[in-house]
């Protein structure tokens, strides 16, 4: 029972897409089993400009991938003297996460982000498998938040409106899910960049 | 090691149940587009359904991230068989490959139970593979945790020389089947034909009206 905890350590991480953009958001408790490590964990990261990711799991294993793909966006970035698509950044997050299958990152993954194609997310599972949607939830806390987003989500939602909605899909998690808590780290992705915000959190 | 696989594979997504079915000019394939994580429907609308080429497609049953790899690979060789010989690569090579694939990770297999179907200048062709390369033609074949029920359907429906209506409804009826009887399985219908005209997916209207037909 005690590995299992430590196998799958607690979080909430929602992403949204909507009509111009995506907003992806993260709680930031770090916890090992029932005991909380810290208050402070950053589970949001930024990608490039454009494209952001948020991971539910092993905070060591989603800051490694994190940097590993923002170094090939730039590598590809000075190669190809264009951005990457949120789709390619996708598919290196699959292909690191996949040769690792015999040892593997025990991160959930959601990326996105807003590209010549418009918005997109993709959700990514340890192994790697890339399922494109337009909204996602992972870690203890996605059962919960997921029954908010999908009660209310539309394809027409506004940037504003979405930001509400996850919101109150993560409070919804927070409240009700031990795993998660301590604040909310958001991302508003637009075509004219990533937007950072921090929600405060006390219950 | 084998102890850490399972733990991490409970946390993989799974779950599906699809069909395939060789008619008289052509094959059908259909597929669920739930996606599962234990009990927690993880997706809604994922594709199952996969196309190699205007000839050739594959279903994926078990761990999407192992399915997904095999698909990259087969597409790989699949595009450069093309442009090396000048000539589409044959179902039967398709699925032979596959199979290698995954008889070579035969220690440590990929979770994924596959279809292979499509037609080439021998015909309509569906070839089915298990987790360690185990490759059998057949005329009919469900694959996923809703089979047995879809088999169900399947053996008392399927004969030779369909036309492609019966086919499309006979994979419909079967895949309906099983949304209802097991809970992996669920959240809507894929449909494709690919026969001497190419590749056909048919729209979310076509299928709801072959099901107010068929029920």
């Amino acid at each position: 029972m005690s590995d299992r905890i430590y196998y799958m350590p607690g979080a909430t991480a929602v992403g949204v897409k909507c009509k111009d953009g995506v907003i992806l958001a993260a709680e930031k408790r770090l916890s090992l089993g029932y005991y909380l490590l810290s208050k402070k964990a950053r589970k949001t990261f930024k990608v490039t400009d454009s494209i952001g990711m948020v991971c539910a799991g092993m905070v060591a294993d989603m800051q490694m991938l994190s940097k590993m793909v923002s170094i090939y966006a730039n590598l590809y970035k000075l190669e190809k003297e264009k951005n990457i698509s949120t789709k390619a950044a996708a598919k290196v997050i699959s292909n690191l996460l996949f040769n690792l299958r015999l040892t593997p990152l025990l991160t959930e993954t959601i990326i996105g982000g807003v590209d010549k194609d418009g918005p997109h997310i993709y959700i990514l599972d340890p192994l790697g498998a890339l399922i494109e949607d337009k909204y996602a939830a992972t870690g203890s806390g996605a059962p919960i938040a997921i029954g908010i987003i999908e009660s209310e989500y539309k394809d027409t939602l506004t940037v504003k409106e979405c930001e509400k909605l996850v919101e109150k899909a993560i409070r919804a998690a927070l409240s009700r899910d031990i795993g998660s808590g301590d604040g909310i780290d958001m991302m508003i992705i637009t075509k004219e960049g990533i937007q950072e915000k921090f929600i405060p959190f006390t219950s | 090691m084998l102890e850490d696989i399972k733990k991490v594979s409970e946390l993989a997504l799974k779950g599906t149940t699809t069909v395939g079915v060789v008619f008289k000019s052509g094959v059908v394939l259909v597929a669920d587009k739930r996606v599962t994580s234990g009990r927690y429907v993880a997706h809604r609308t994922a594709e199952k359904i996969l196309k190699i080429s205007d000839h050739m497609a594959v279903t994926i049953a078990g761990t999407v991230a192992d399915a997904q790899n095999i698909v990259d690979i087969l597409k790989a060789n699949v595009n450069l068989y093309s442009f090396m010989y000048e000539t589409k690569m044959s179902i039967k090579a398709a699925a032979n490959l596959v199979s290698l694939i995954l008889f070579q990770n035969r220690n440590l297999p990929y979770l994924v139970q596959v279809i292979v179907a499509g037609i080439d200048e021998a015909g309509p062709h569906i070839y089915v593979l298990d987790f360690f390369g185990n490759l059998t033609r057949e005329n009919y074949c469900a694959t996923g945790s809703g089979s047995m029920i879809a088999y169900g359907i399947l053996e008392e429906g399927y004969r030779d020389n369909l036309t492609k209506e019966e086919a499309v409804k006979l994979c419909i009826r079967a895949l309906s089947s099983a949304i209802k009887r097991d809970l992996a399985t669920g959240d809507g219908i894929d449909c494709i034909v690919i026969d001497e005209t190419g590749f056909h997916k048919f729209t979310p209207d076509d299928i709801r009206r072959i099901m107010e037909a068929t029920s």
